[in-house]
């Protein structure tokens, strides 16, 4: 598929972490798992080989001021497993 | 001077999905096409669920709210095969799997002015019930002035009309407490899943900005839609959610999207 511009107004705020100043809130992006097991189940039979990518793009930008980071967030669907990655730093293997 | 941590976190934007497709598809298009004539705007959608993808690029341009339903076709009016010829193979016993049947659609109507988005989008649907495309669709507002398009035909295994009840019209009771938005939208899928017997899932590709909020909803045989647009609401911000239908399993999936045009901002 191809990608989308930027859309302005898809912005939401990460609150402040229970461990103290500058720490960031819980952020979650990518899908969860009813989707990854529609992905699963229902993938192969339309054709989609694993493991399978899903990109997503994020902006970064701390208390309303510019920008300072672009994210590449990558999740990756496998048979019977799910990795995530943010700037190139990936989660193990994850068994699902 | 401490000052709260925050992060805002921009523009999730389409999702890059790196499916391959080993079996020959139609040549659908990656998103509709607008274009311009004078004061016509014309709107061309080239998809499975091509009044979807038509919606999704008016939202985009125009900034528009608007929320969508699918018509849950499940004959062979409405769907068709789209089994893997490779995966068919390999799994000669099992049953198929379907996409919806649609393919090309056009639509023009004025350049809508300021708040003119009502008649526009009346305009795309009569033009799209018009087609054989698969679903025939109602325009609707809210008091809130929401803008639904929902499912309200389809055709039956003889190819007969059948009217329907879009699920999310369906009354049902949440017990009125303060959760997060998160837990307030998946209190309203099961209930609406123990009203109808029917599978929901949630499919936000981001669930931050629902655990970052809290709201209360609830309500006693309340249309399972408005009870929805109250937890939303309670994020603050302006968001879409479509409802898509999948036969196969079958299962709906709801996702939600924020309200937004695009920008000139290169892409990252």
């Amino acid at each position: 598929m191809e990608q989308y511009p930027t859309v302005e107004g898809s912005t939401w705020t990460v609150g402040e972490g229970s461990a103290g100043h500058n720490q960031y809130g819980l952020d979650t992006v990518g899908y969860g798992y009813g989707v990854v097991n529609l992905i699963q189940t229902q993938g192969p039979a339309h054709g989609v080989d694993f493991p399978c990518y899903i990109d997503i793009y994020q902006l970064v930008s701390y208390d309303g001021a510019d920008p300072f980071a672009d994210n590449l967030l990558e999740q990756t669907v496998g048979s019977n497993s799910v990795m995530v990655c943010r700037a190139g730093v990936c989660s193990g293997t994850i068994q699902f | 001077m401490f000052r709260q941590m925050q992060l805002a976190i921009v523009s999730v934007l389409t999702l890059a999905a790196g499916f391959a497709q080993t079996a020959a598809r139609p040549a659908f298009f990656s998103h509709a096409r607008i274009e311009r004539s004078g004061s016509r705007v014309t709107v061309t959608s080239n998809d499975s669920e091509p009044l979807l993808q038509a919606i999704a690029a008016l939202r985009l341009e125009y900034g528009w709210q608007v929320d969508w339903e699918q018509a849950p076709g499940y004959s062979r009016f409405d769907v068709v095969d789209d089994t893997s010829p490779a995966w068919r193979t390999t799994h000669p016993n099992d049953p198929g799997v379907t996409r919806p049947s649609g393919g090309s659609f056009v639509a023009s109507f004025s350049e809508p002015g300021p708040n003119g988005e009502h008649l526009a989008l009346y305009e795309l649907v009569e033009q799209y019930n018009a087609t054989g495309n698969p679903g025939k669709y109602s325009f609707r507002t809210t008091e809130d002035g929401r803008i639904e398009i929902v499912g309200t035909q389809v055709l039956d295994d003889v190819g007969r009309p059948q009217d329907v009840r879009p699920i999310l019209d369906t009354p049902i009771t949440v017990e009125s407490a303060e959760r997060t938005v998160y837990d307030s939208i998946k209190s309203v899928l099961a209930a609406l899943e123990s009203a109808t017997g029917k599978k929901l899932i949630f499919g936000v590709a981001s669930e931050s900005l629902f655990l970052n909020t809290r709201v209360t909803v609830g309500g006693t045989n309340a249309a399972a839609r408005r009870l929805l647009e109250r937890a939303l609401a309670g994020t603050g911000r302006q968001l879409n959610y479509d409802l898509g239908f999948n036969p196969d399993v079958p299962v709906y999936v709801l996702n939600v999207s924020p309200v937004g045009r695009l920008s000139s901002r290169a892409a990252p």
